[in-house]
């Protein structure tokens, strides 16, 4: 694993890239809108040689008594996947959940998209071709992020349907493919060194839906990322929009050569290269739900209501839904599956089953917050009001008793205020609604992969003492995932006709 | 195992039963509203026998799961997978088996072990256990709460379900009555918990009283009202499992017989909690099995909303599958080396599904359309001036019309019955409810400190350290007190 500084040094290669709202950022690491957020990457990294971590984040030594971390390593049981999910858990609940890619998440892209080559069966050479770039990544930790392909907007509206593909080929030559286009949205790619482009691009090679990998420092490469996520530039009223706004983008290809190595056919859909994200979405959702209740507790102890019956059953419901998914975990780890390729795999059918309880449950999660510490989390002072000559006593009279300053109440209040009614808060709902598919996609997965339709059907057919006609709904898990929705132009637009 | 020949020829033992509305029985293997029961647990012990049935109920030794004491986590998964088969036989009617009995046993043992109070105790627990093994005599549970009569008594000390009347040296005699618990009328022993308030040497006591034994009286709870045709009612018809109340009249309790026990919440049901999740999830999954046979057979399989409806379904049946494949592989052990599903997994499982049951209900409810509420019965379809008429209406698309009444006819039953409703009132108290669960995950949820502190790392400034464990190790709500009515006071 490289150190941060190693990591901050690789992002200085000449990329390209906007924030919206900001304008041309000449350097992710200095500029303001993207500077913490490359030191929250830079401490992801050197975490890795801090021996404090070294349990939670490396391999136990193997026989040479190397050990390796867990973010990079290729599972192979379900003691491998245990190991992996624990680091997951562990560095995700420092950014409560905000930072969802990182290295880690990368390397199962990597994975996910070995076992899509696979699946997909172009032949033995495009599985080599995709295992290699998945070792180079698991031997140097290059942060790889995930795009799934699809157009923009504008590209979907076009008249022509032949030209509402995210990326075109402009040649081939023997080297590779070169491509223009815009690809939709995706995450962390001014953080990110590569970006895999799934096959919703609609590009094809040799009859076969192609993804590729693109450097974020490539020639030709814009990276556009959106608006920050609107803050107090106090860390004290902000200290998670501060530190964990970490910028879903867009890319534009401008003639971009992508090297035969790094292009995989696949299927059209991303479902086979998801293999594994599903997995650390789960534990990204849990992580956040984890730190609500985490804060939810140290405000109950804050406000002195630990023995509050109705604030006690409040988070008795807050433990539900975190046990729940601690379940779907545990049983996705313990119960595996194995990829076509030969990894072991967490078992998708116990995954989704709490990823759906997570969907279902994550506003009111969000709206308990807010009521457990009573108005006080609405009118909490900053450490400014606190220091403020005139205000100070009755800010310290009012705030502060039972073991707590008011600058510690206060500044406990804002971490909550933070967490759940705040502008970043409102673009990690946003976003997870989109990012996975939203619920219609976890829905649709679990209805693929749940096991038994026909075993139940004809069960309970048991019961009844007549003849009964076998049942097979083979056709119900069989059905596609429902096609992603198309987005028609306005009336006459694409006629001709005036509106 | 013993047969269900003897197992049937074991229920004729002199007990004495009455069933609410209906009288004293002579006979609870062939009373009309017993008989049904009998029979399934009848076949309960003459499966084990069933080549086809091998894999599924016998331990890779050959010895029976529904009697291993559980030591790993290989067989303690083997046992679920043999609760989870059996018990969606009756659709999750039938909660209480001989294998939940042993599973009350194996609480008994670990809470006497935990109890500590001599260790006779936990001796005397071992080889009830093992006698249970190896006769298959069927222990039912009962938590010793009196019932309402004796709690609204003017002297408080009078409050009790069970007196001691006399100590002897072979054992104590007791007299009282005690509240509801479930198929005593086909159980041989009942377990009468420590909430009767009976101590012995200071420690509260739990003991085994066969329903057979003299001055035993046991009062089964009215029949769930079903059609007498089999037809309308499949399942009410033949798992009606009767609830009851127990009345002693100075009963003889053997000192063997008799455990002193912890009393805290989590000890007696320890493995219990478990199979209530595995007959909850059976009920969900029988419910999910007829909503796709029903989707077949009404032509739906490509009508989204259907598919929605089923989803709905599939993520509850699924998420409490997964609940406990994690408390069966990430299990916790006693003192002494058993294996126990994880409490904080079940919990979570069970707090779900109390969520979903209405719910999952409704849905099945809604699947087949009208039909379900309109649906003929067998004598209907034979009427010659109906016949032709029915057929047309409720036959077609390779079912004729008394196949698809019969699967609307076993719905109804399964979710518009008596049975149901009986199920869902029985269980909204059997474990305690939605309450007793919540306040059971409370207590089995384990990082409180480690949450609440991880949190203020985010704070730059210095904080105090926060301890809010004492919201899990709060002790169980008290059970609600009955003060006196209206007329009471008078």
């Amino acid at each position: 694993m490289r150190t941060g500084a190693e990591y901050r040094e690789a992002l200085r290669d000449g990329r390209v890239v906007y924030v919206m709202g900001e304008g041309r950022v000449d350097d992710v690491t200095t500029h303001p809108a993207t500077r913490a957020m490359v030191e929250e990457y830079v401490a992801w990294h050197d975490r890795h040689r801090d021996p404090d971590w070294a349990d939670t984040l490396l391999t136990p030594p193997d026989a040479g008594g190397e050990r390796r971390p867990w973010a990079l390593t290729v599972p192979r049981s379900s003691a491998d996947l245990i190991g992996m999910g624990r680091s997951y858990a562990k560095t995700l609940f420092f950014s409560a959940g905000n930072i969802t890619h990182d290295p880690a998440y990368g390397h199962l892209i990597a994975m996910g998209v070995l076992n899509a080559v696979t699946e997909h069966a172009a032949g033995p050479e495009y599985v080599a071709r995709a295992e290699a770039y998945r070792d180079m990544i698991g031997r140097t930790g290059r942060f790889l992020t995930f795009s799934a392909g699809s157009a923009p907007i504008g590209y979907r509206l076009r008249p022509d349907p032949a030209q509402r593909a995210a990326v075109k080929p402009v040649r081939e030559t023997d080297k590779g493919v070169v491509l223009t286009g815009r690809v939709g949205m995706h995450t962390s790619p001014c953080y990110a060194e590569d970006v895999y482009v799934g096959a919703l691009c609609g590009l094809q090679i040799e009859g076969h839906p192609a993804s590729f990998v693109v450097p974020v420092g490539g020639k030709g490469v814009t990276t556009l990322c959106r608006k920050i996520a609107p803050r107090d530039p106090n860390p004290f009223l902000a200290p998670l929009s501060n530190r964990f706004d970490e910028l879903d983008g867009q890319l534009w290809l401008d003639e971009v050569l992508i090297p035969w190595g790094h292009v995989f056919p696949v299927d059209q859909s991303p479902e086979p290269v998801a293999r594994y994200l599903t997995w650390h979405h789960l534990y990204n959702w849990g992580s956040r739900a984890e730190f609500t209740l985490g804060i939810a507790l140290a405000v109950t102890d804050a406000m002195g209501l630990k023995e509050n019956d109705a604030t006690v059953e409040y988070l008795i419901d807050l433990m539900a839904t975190v046990q729940t998914v601690r379940a779907a975990l545990t049983a996705a780890e313990r119960d595996p599956e194995f990829t076509a390729y030969g990894y072991c795999a967490p078992n998708l059918r116990h995954a989704l089953a709490g990823g759906i309880a997570l969907f279902k449950a994550r506003q009111q999660i969000a709206e308990i917050m807010r009521i457990i510490p009573g108005s006080s989390l609405v009118v909490a002072p900053s450490d400014s009001d606190l220091a403020a000559p005139d205000l100070s006593v009755g800010l310290e009279e009012a705030f502060a008793g039972g073991g707590y300053t008011a600058t510690q109440r206060a500044a406990l209040l804002q971490l909550a205020w933070d967490h759940v009614s705040s502008g970043l808060d409102g673009r990690e709902s946003a976003f997870e609604l989109h990012a996975s598919g939203g619920m219609p996609s976890w829905r649709g997965r679990l209805r693929q992969t749940f096991g038994d339709y026909n075993e139940l059907a004809n069960a309970v057919l048991k019961q009844l003492d007549c003849d009964m006609p076998p049942i097979d709904l083979g056709d119900i898990p069989a059905r596609p995932m429902a096609p992603r929705r198309v987005n028609a132009a306005p009336p006459g637009v694409n006629t001709g006709e005036k509106r | 195992v013993r047969t269900g020949a003897d197992y049937r020829a074991a229920l004729r033992d002199g007990r004495k039963v009455v069933i609410m509305g209906g009288g004293e029985i002579d006979d609870v293997t062939t009373y009309p509203a017993t008989a049904a029961m009998v029979e399934h647990y009848a076949a309960w012990y003459d499966r084990h026998f069933d080549p086809g049935w091998t894999d599924t109920l016998l331990s890779p030794a050959g010895i029976p799961w529904a009697f291993v004491p559980p030591r790993s986590v290989d067989e303690v998964t083997g046992i679920g997978r043999a609760i989870t088969k059996t018990i969606f036989l009756s659709a999750g009617n039938v909660t209480h088996t001989p294998l939940y009995g042993h599973l009350i046993q194996m609480g008994v043992l670990v809470a006497a072990e935990t109890r500590d109070a001599g260790p006779h105790h936990a001796a005397n627990a071992e080889a009830y256990r093992q006698h249970i093994a190896e006769t298959g005599r069927f222990l039912t549970f009962c938590g010793g709460a009196a019932i309402i009569g004796q709690r609204l008594q003017p002297n408080p000390a009078d409050r009790v379900a069970v007196k001691k009347v006399r100590e002897t040296d072979t054992g104590m005699i007791v007299r009282g009555r005690l509240g509801m618990h479930t198929s005593p009328a086909y159980a041989e022993d009942v377990y009468v918990g420590s909430l009767t308030g009976l101590q012995i040497d200071g420690h509260p006591v739990g003991f085994i009283v066969p329903v057979g034994a003299a001055g035993v009286m046991t009062l089964c709870r009215k029949p769930a009202v079903r059609e007498a045709n089999p037809f309308l009612a499949p399942l009410s018809s033949r798992y009606d499992e009767l609830d009851g109340q127990m009345w002693l009249d100075d009963v003889f309790i053997p000192w063997e017989r008799v455990f002193a026990v912890d009393p805290a919440p989590e000890a007696i049901p320890r493995w219990l909690r478990w199979h209530h999740l595995y007959g909850w999830l059976a009920k969900a999954e029988f419910t999910l099995g007829l909503a796709l046979a029903l989707t077949d057979a009404m032509g739906l399989e490509e009508h989204d909303p259907t598919i929605e409806y089923l989803v709905d379904i599939i993520a509850e049946v699924q998420t409490v599958r997964t609940c406990i494949t994690a408390a069966e592989r990430d299990p916790q052990f006693t003192a002494s080396g058993y294996c126990v599903p994880n409490h904080a997994h079940l919990a979570a499982g069970g707090i779900s599904l109390f969520k979903a049951r209405q719910r999952i209900s409704e849905i099945l409810r809604i699947v087949p359309g009208s039909s379900l509420v309109v649906a003929p019965s067998d004598s209907d379809l034979a009427i010659p001036e109906l016949s032709v008429g029915l057929e047309e209406s409720f036959g077609g698309g390779g079912y004729t019309g008394r196949q698809r009444a019969a699967l609307l006819q076993l719905a109804w039953d399964h979710v518009s019955s008596a049975l149901d409703g009986r199920e869902s009132a029985f269980e909204l108290h059997a474990s305690g409810g939605l309450r007793g669960w919540r306040h059971w995950l409370r207590r089995s949820f384990h990082d409180y400190n480690q949450l609440a502190n991880a949190v203020l790392d985010m704070i730059t400034v210095p904080m105090p350290k926060v301890d809010v464990a004492s919201i899990g190790t709060a002790a169980v709500a008290a059970r609600r007190a009955a003060g006196l009515p209206s007329g009471g006071k008078k």
